[in-house]
């Protein structure tokens, strides 16, 4: 049980909450072979609706 | 044992309501830094903004959905036209990305994104590229 939970469970949530944050996990074992998980950038969509529509309408106001 | 999985439980729980509100807030992006060659695209785009109008509404010119513009007929006038405006379009979205960094899959967020504004903001007679890809006559 304490191997399971310590040794498992919880270094897989702390990879999978750190790959979710936008952070670059690379295991370390062989270091001729690491693995390494790519960086996952979370975009929030409506902040980037509202910064194209703020530039759109910049270009479209003053023309 | 117990007191050890409780303080993990707890350590696992707080990173967990981290990463939610990550997700929840609405993050601000912007050009932050207006270079030289930011600025120099915003500004042909705002004299350019009439004559594209123009362009559109005699149906030579279109939004397709990945945030340019096309000509959708043989006008070597319109082509010239929109590839300048592509370009101008191209910096901005680079800008945005660079700055804020959206990572690889960026790019393609952001032209999808300024593409949903510029179907939105179309006039009415104007031809956008919906994202599936087909070809529709802005309804009034």
């Amino acid at each position: 049980m304490k191997i399971k939970f310590f040794g498992v469970l919880f270094p897989l949530t702390l990879v999978l909450i750190l790959g979710g944050q936008g952070c670059t996990v690379k295991a370390v074992g062989d270091p001729n072979r690491p693995i390494t998980i790519n960086a996952n950038v979370v975009i929030d969509i409506r902040g980037l609706k509202k910064t194209a529509t703020n530039i759109e309408d910049m270009i479209s106001e003053e023309a | 044992m117990r007191h050890k999985i409780f303080i993990t439980t707890l350590i696992t729980v707080f990173l967990c309501l981290g990463q939610l509100s990550v997700l929840r807030a609405e993050s601000n992006y912007d050009i932050k830094q207006m270079t030289p060659a930011i600025q120099a695209a915003v500004q042909n785009r705002k004299i350019r903004y009439e004559e594209l109008q123009r362009f559109k509404a005699d149906g030579l010119i279109g939004e397709t959905r990945q945030g340019f513009v096309k000509a959708l007929q043989d006008s070597p006038q319109a082509e010239q036209f929109a590839s300048q405006e592509n370009s101008d379009r191209k910096t901005i979205y680079q800008a945005i990305v660079n700055q804020n960094d959206l990572g690889p899959a960026g790019m393609g967020k952001v032209k999808a994104v300024f593409a949903e504004v510029q179907r939105e903001k179309a006039r009415a007679g104007d031809w956008i590229e919906q994202s599936s890809g087909e070809w529709i006559k802005k309804q009034g």
